[in-house]
């Protein structure tokens, strides 16, 4: 798959890839949880570092500076891409 | 020899050619092929239309409305205008006021039929159409390789939203086998799964340069797709029918990214207000136990809660202190009690009754004498005392007196 995924490190020392849109809707979750529901102390703590994980994400993908334009053929039923820089317009 | 008075004069037969051509011939459209093109510096244009068989100059001045299609070298073209005298130089040309591409009159009618028919069948509903992915995660363009349309759209997306893959698959937008090129790119990319979201489009041009937009095909590839497509097809003026068909319309490139992906700058906005409640809540969380804690060791509850330990610690010493006493008491009581049934028993024993003076009497065969009856003087008895004893004879015997 060609998708751009972030990556956040979990407990066990794994990376997890992870769309831009559930990173940012994961972020609005944990947000609404800490303002509205009554939790745990240790729960709250935990919450507050998945956030900040979440948010470190978000950024890195939304500062991407090297982007690429992909460019398709398609060879009988192959598609074979090419990768070329984007220059200001 | 001709007659003087039938004689013109040069400007005269001029005059009358040119009068014979204003009478007999108003505006006209003529059709030609175009060469000797001249955009001469003060803006007008000269050219030649010709036909296999002859020429007429034309010049289009410049404050007639620019032509909708280059007047170039080559090019089949159709031109409104008058034949006009230029008496000077004993020449004639087509003043064009209008130019169009042949065949632009067959292309409109054409358009309309097949718009007619598609509207007909439902294909430009606002129902059909699919809402975009809110956080693309692809896109795929359909458009030319070269030209300021990809260039534009690229930068646009990849400044404004780089999360998202860009992808491009270069087709002819116009000329033979562009509507065929740009419908197997439809189906390409929803083939591939590369992409959540297609655009098509190109630069402005005429609506012959646009006309693989209108075609059958397109539109048809473009009802097809399960992909949500967004047309940016020529000006804002240019509507094609891929543009009606679309899921949405783009006027302008520019406008492409803004429609097809969020905006960057609000995104970091949103996560940093996000950011903020994340915050507060922590701190308020934080806060709240604070003060639970504070009022458990020092708030009124705890303190009763400690008032109350120590009171029934104190009930307990006192309990306690009686529960001794008591015990104590008990003791001191049944001890007494004890001493005196020692003693009641001690007074009751034989040796006590000796011990208050009494003897005991008995017969020689060991009975012991109660009653005064049951010896006779003379008879031998044993006396027992509190210490020692002696055997006696019965000097005499006597009963009680009434009363004792």
């Amino acid at each position: 798959m060609y998708w751009r995924y972030g990556k956040i490190k979990k407990e066990n020392n794994t990376e997890e890839k992870i769309s831009f849109e559930n990173a940012f809707k994961r972020l609005e979750d944990i947000a609404n949880s800490l303002e509205n529901g009554d939790i745990e102390l240790e729960k709250s703590f935990e919450l507050y570092e998945e956030g900040q994980k979440l948010m470190k994400v978000c950024q890195k993908m939304l500062d991407s500076a090297e982007k690429k334009l992909k460019i398709i053929s398609k060879e009988q039923n192959n598609f074979h891409v090419e990768e070329t820089d984007i220059e200001q317009s | 020899m001709p007659n003087l008075q039938d004689i013109f004069t040069v400007s005269a037969l001029t005059r009358k050619i040119r009068q014979l051509l204003d009478d007999s011939l108003p505006n006209i459209w003529v059709e030609g092929e175009v060469s000797n093109f001249t955009l001469h510096s003060s803006g007008h244009r000269y050219f030649t239309l010709k036909d296999r068989q002859a020429q007429i100059s034309c010049v289009m001045w410049r404050t007639r409305r620019q032509p909708s299609v280059p007047i170039a070298e080559g090019n089949s073209i159709r031109v409104y205008g008058k034949v006009t005298v230029w008496e000077r130089s004993g020449k004639y040309q087509l003043d064009v006021q209008s130019v169009q591409p042949i065949g632009l009159g067959e292309l409109q009618a054409e358009f309309e039929k097949l718009k007619n028919k598609l509207a007909a069948e439902g294909i430009f509903d606002q129902s059909r159409k699919i809402s975009l992915p809110q956080f693309p995660r692809a896109v795929g363009i359909v458009t030319s390789p070269t030209g300021a349309a990809i260039r534009d759209l690229s930068w646009g997306f990849s400044t404004r939203y780089p999360p998202a893959d860009l992808y491009l698959l270069p087709v002819k937008v116009q000329g033979d086998g562009s509507a065929r090129e740009i419908a197997n790119a439809i189906h390409s990319l929803n083939e591939s799964n590369l992409v959540d979201v297609i655009v098509i489009g190109r630069g402005g041009g005429s609506l012959e340069d646009l006309w693989a937009f209108n075609e059958e095909i397109v539109i048809r590839a473009i009802v097809d797709s399960k992909l949500p497509i967004i047309s940016a097809v020529g000006h804002e003026v240019d509507v094609t029918l891929s543009d009606l068909t679309a899921d949405v319309r783009a006027p302008t490139p520019t406008a492409v990214a803004s429609l097809a992906v969020p905006d960057k700058v609000e995104l970091i906005q949103s996560i940093n207000s996000k950011k903020g409640r994340i915050m507060r809540s922590l701190n308020n969380t934080l806060s709240l136990w604070r003060e639970r804690i504070m009022a458990i060791k020092g708030g009124y509850g705890f303190r009763i809660i400690a008032d109350r330990v120590n009171d029934e610690r104190l009930r307990m010493m006192e309990m306690a202190e009686e529960l001794e006493k008591s015990l104590i008491n008990q003791l001191v009581n049944k001890r007494n009690r004890l001493g005196a049934i020692s003693d009641r028993l001690s007074a009751l024993s034989p040796r006590g009754v000796l011990d208050r003076g009494y003897s005991l009497t008995k017969r020689l065969d060991g009975k012991i004498v109660k009653d005064s009856a049951e010896i006779k003087p003379g008879e031998e008895l044993k006396l027992s005392f509190s210490r020692g004893g002696s055997a006696i004879y019965v000097l005499e015997v006597w009963q009680d007196q009434k009363g004792k």
